[in-house]
C-alpha cells in the first residue's frame, strides 16, 4: 500500500470518530424524563 | 404543514413546538465552526503543507495524530476542574462535565493511538512497539476507560459525583507522564515538537498552519460535543443538587372520594409520602 493509502485509511477513521461523537451528541436522553 | 410556534406534540404529551425544537437541537454556531474548521484542516494537512522531507506523504498522518492527543489532553484536564468544582460547589453540571470531558478524552486518546499506530507502520514498520510513549498513553486510556466505568457503581447521584470527583482528580497525574515520556526515557517515538522545555519550534510553517488549523478544528468540535453532551446529562433548568418535587399525576377524582393532601393518612392508614426527584441525569 502507498503512503496516501494510510494517510486516506487515517483521515477515514477520524471523521468515523467524530462521526460517533456528533451520534452521540445529538441522541435525545432528554426525553426519558428524571431519574428516580 | 407546521408553522413556526406551532404545537408538534403528538407523541407520549411532549409539548414541544417548532421553535424549542431549534432552541434544544441543532445549535449551528459551534458545530458550523467547527465543520468549517474541519474543512480547512483538511485542505491544509492534504494539499497546502508539504510533504516531509524524510518520511514522504506519511508524515501527514501528523495532523490528525497530534490534535487527537492534544484535543485528549485538554478533555483530562476539564475532566480534573470539574472534578475540583463537584468537591468545591456540589454541582450536577459539573459532574455532568466531568462525564463529558472523559468520554471526550477516551475516544481522542484511542485515536491518538490507533493514527499513531498506522504512522508508526509507515515509518517505524511496527503498528505496536514498546515504547514509553506508546504504553503511557494506553495505560491513560484505560485509566479513564475505568473511570467512566466507574461512574455506573451502584450509589446516590450525589456520591457517585464525589466518588468520580475524586477519582478524575487522582487520574489527571497520568497526563504528565505521557507528555513528559518521551524526555524522562529513551524513546522510539519523537520528542515534542511544539510544548517543548526550550520553547522551540522545529517545524516548517505551512506545516505549522496546517497543524494549528486542525488543532483548532479538534478543539471546536470537542467543545460542540462537551456542550451538547452536558445538556443532555444535567439540562440546564436544573441548578446543582436541587431536588424538586416532582407533581405526581393525579386521576380526576371520582365523586364522592375525598381529595387528599400530602401528608394526609388515607381511609386504610397509609400516609401519602410526597414524591421527590432528584434532578440529576447521571
Amino acid at each position: 500500500m502507498s503512503a496516501w493509502a494510510f494517510v486516506a485509511i487515517g483521515y477515514v477513521l477520524a471523521a468515523c470518530v467524530w462521526i460517533g461523537y456528533l451520534v452521540v451528541g445529538r441522541r435525545r436522553t432528554r426525553a426519558e424524563g428524571p431519574r428516580q | 404543514m407546521v408553522m413556526p410556534g406551532q404545537r408538534t406534540g403528538s407523541t407520549a404529551g411532549r409539548k414541544t413546538t417548532v421553535m424549542e425544537e431549534k432552541r434544544r437541537g441543532w445549535r449551528p454556531g459551534l458545530g458550523t465552526l467547527a465543520g468549517v474548521a474541519a474543512l480547512a484542516s483538511a485542505i491544509m494537512a492534504l494539499v497546502v503543507a508539504p510533504p516531509d522531507a524524510i518520511q514522504g506523504q506519511s508524515q501527514r498522518l501528523m495532523y490528525v495524530h497530534v490534535p487527537s492527543a492534544w484535543t485528549a489532553y485538554c478533555a483530562y484536564a476539564l475532566v480534573l476542574f470539574s472534578s475540583i468544582a463537584v468537591l468545591l460547589r456540589r454541582g450536577q453540571r459539573w459532574d455532568a462535565l466531568a462525564r463529558a470531558g472523559a468520554e471526550l478524552g477516551v475516544g481522542m486518546t484511542a485515536l491518538a493511538i490507533v493514527e499513531g499506530s498506522i504512522w508508526g507502520h509507515t515509518v517505524w514498520g511496527v503498528w505496536w512497539t514498546w515504547d514509553a510513549r506508546l504504553v503511557t498513553t494506553a495505560v491513560m486510556m484505560f485509566l479513564y476507560l475505568g473511570y467512566l466505568v466507574a461512574r455506573g457503581l451502584p450509589g446516590s447521584p450525589e456520591r457517585v459525583a464525589r466518588r468520580s470527583a475524586w477519582l478524575g482528580i487522582a487520574l489527571f497525574a497520568q497526563v504528565p507522564v505521557v507528555h513528559f515520556s518521551v524526555l524522562w526515557w529513551r524513546t522510539l517515538h519523537q520528542p515534542p515538537t511544539l510544548l517543548r522545555p526550550d520553547l522551540e519550534a522545529p517545524i516548517a510553517p505551512l506545516m505549522l498552519a496546517a497543524l494549528l488549523t486542525s488543532l483548532v478544528a479538534f478543539m471546536l468540535a470537542g467543545a460542540w460535543f462537551v456542550r451538547r453532551r452536558v445538556a443532555q446529562l444535567a439540562p440546564a433548568a436544573a441548578p446543582a443538587n436541587e431536588t424538586v418535587e416532582q407533581p405526581a399525576a393525579q386521576p380526576a377524582p371520582v365523586r364522592g372520594t375525598p381529595v387528599l393532601a400530602r401528608g394526609d393518612v388515607t381511609p386504610t392508614g397509609a400516609a401519602t409520602a410526597p414524591l421527590l426527584l432528584t434532578r440529576s441525569r447521571l
